[in-house]
């Protein structure tokens, strides 16, 4: 194994690398033509998951089951973290 | 061809898996899973190999041969190429029927068998046009929306720097100044 020092250059450029890489994956995400788009934040939450739910199974053309999947997402919903845990960094 | 599928397709860290197991939950919806395996874990995460395409026979040399994996055998990055090469696609339409379904560690089918007779649903970190090009025929939903909250989540998880990604970003990027003090120097 080879070990050579880093320089604040070659730090700078593999930061920029990732930066473009990240924004490279988020233009290709947001041309997707897929035939149908869910957000998952909608899906789960109380006011809108309901339509996007039927909107869904309709789509795709299947028997929706909703008890089972308020169920599903009332067990989902309680063992995320709240949402202001994940930005919690960056309001310092 | 693959009229029976649908494919959930999804990025890294936006929980797809949540999204297929309620699709999933569907009577009309064949339910390959045990429940213990389709339950998010205490931590909240869903069991990624539910919802994969299973396992090929030798289990041991193999575990699990999902569409990464094969993408990585055949040297593909599938994030960026937008159109797979067509011997890859008729590759991997080969391989796809010898493939064995796990529906759990004791019961396993070919998965040919049961793409003719049930409703299945697929779902891996690949774009939609992939899923199409290599599954013809299968219905596509693309998870979107949460790729804000998944760089959010792998910049807790040890990213330096957050990417400037307003509602209006600009193609040709240019980052901003980075400041020196957040950068672990000595750390690295």
């Amino acid at each position: 194994m080879t070990v050579y020092p880093v320089t604040d250059a070659e730090r700078r450029a593999y930061i920029i690398s990732q930066y473009e890489e990240i924004e490279l994956g988020m233009q290709h995400l947001m041309a997707d033509t897929a035939a149908y788009h869910v957000d998952f934040v909608e899906l789960f939450e109380k006011d809108t998951s309901y339509f996007l739910y039927h909107d869904m199974m309709a789509h795709l053309e299947i028997e929706p089951n909703w008890p089972e999947v308020s169920r599903f997402i009332a067990k989902y919903r309680a063992l995320q973290p709240a949402r202001s845990d994940y930005i919690k960094h960056l309001l310092k | 061809m693959y009229e029976n599928l649908i494919a959930v397709c999804y990025p890294a860290g936006s929980r797809g898996e949540a999204i297929a197991r309620i699709i999933e939950l569907s009577p009309s919806v064949y339910r390959r899973n045990p429940d213990r395996m389709a339950e998010p874990d205490q931590v909240g995460r869903m069991n990624k190999t539910v919802t994969r395409f299973g396992w090929l026979t030798d289990f041991d040399v193999q575990p699990l041969f999902g569409m990464i994996e094969y993408m990585n055998q055949r040297g593909i990055y599938f994030k960026f190429d937008h159109t797979l090469a067509h011997d890859i696609i008729e590759d991997w339409q080969r391989i796809v029927p010898q493939l064995l379904f796990a529906k759990d560690q004791n019961h396993r089918y070919r998965l040919h068998e049961i793409m003719c007779r049930h409703k299945i649903v697929v779902s891996d970190h690949v774009h939609s046009v992939h899923m199409r090009q290599l599954l013809p025929g299968c219905k596509t939903v693309a998870v979107c929306g949460d790729s804000r909250l998944a760089i959010d989540l792998l910049y807790q998880n040890g990213w330096l720097c957050r990417p400037h990604l307003g509602p209006h970003t600009n193609p040709t990027f240019m980052p901003q100044p980075i400041s020196t003090a957040k950068l672990p120097m000595d750390a690295i």
